[in-house]
């Protein structure tokens, strides 16, 4: 009883988790289908519109949600008895551990690449304006490459479960 | 280039073909 509430409630989260992380990146996807960088002008000024939006907007929710999205999956295969095989991409575990291994790099860009130069972007680690702007242009390519990963990823979580017979 | 990059449509066709040579990969070499 107790190991399926366990599995219950870390599916529930790595769902949830993934909708809040990736829903954010499918949200500027659509709602910004061509990116319009930021200028110098938009970023000297703190008052400036856009850069009163950026402000606006959310900044720790989809980071912390990335977390939780990773390591509810990880829990699930360590509790299946899975993570081996998945890491090491053996047998039928190949496409689940292939998306895992996919995931895994969308949180390290996260963290690693993007978080680092938003921050500059923001103002929350002092920098010239021009190193502001170099900033911006990769959080965008940074978060444009997590939704186009995130693509392969879905899919692959879905081949692992009910697309065994595509991999045989 | 850049402007290519710039769109979302083109992401999502990256990554479509991705997941594609990933699933041919995977498929017959793995």
């Amino acid at each position: 009883m107790e190991g399926v509430l366990f599995e219950v409630v870390a599916r529930w989260l790595h769902f949830l988790g993934a909708l809040v992380w990736i829903g954010h990146n499918y949200a500027t996807a659509v709602t910004r289908s061509r990116y319009v960088p930021l200028t110098a002008a938009d970023l000297s000024d703190p008052d400036s519109p856009r850069q009163r939006v950026l402000m606006q907007r959310e900044h720790g929710a989809f980071r912390y949600a990335s977390l939780v999205t990773w390591g509810s999956g990880m829990l699930i295969l360590w509790h299946r008895g899975w993570l081996g095989d998945a890491l090491s991409l053996t047998g039928s575990l190949a496409p689940l551990g292939l998306g895992m291994w996919i995931a895994t790099l969308m949180v390290a860009n996260l963290w690693f690449v993007l978080w680092p130069h938003q921050q500059r972007v923001l103002g929350f680690v002092p920098a010239p304006i021009d190193e502001r702007l170099r900033a911006s242009r990769v959080t965008f390519l940074s978060a444009r490459v997590n939704t186009m990963l995130s693509i392969p990823v879905l899919f692959f979580m879905g081949a692992g479960t009910h697309g065994v017979a595509l991999f045989g | 280039m850049r402007r290519l990059l710039d769109s979302s449509i083109v992401t999502v066709l990256l990554g479509v073909a991705l997941t594609a040579a990933l699933a041919v990969v995977l498929r017959f070499a793995g």
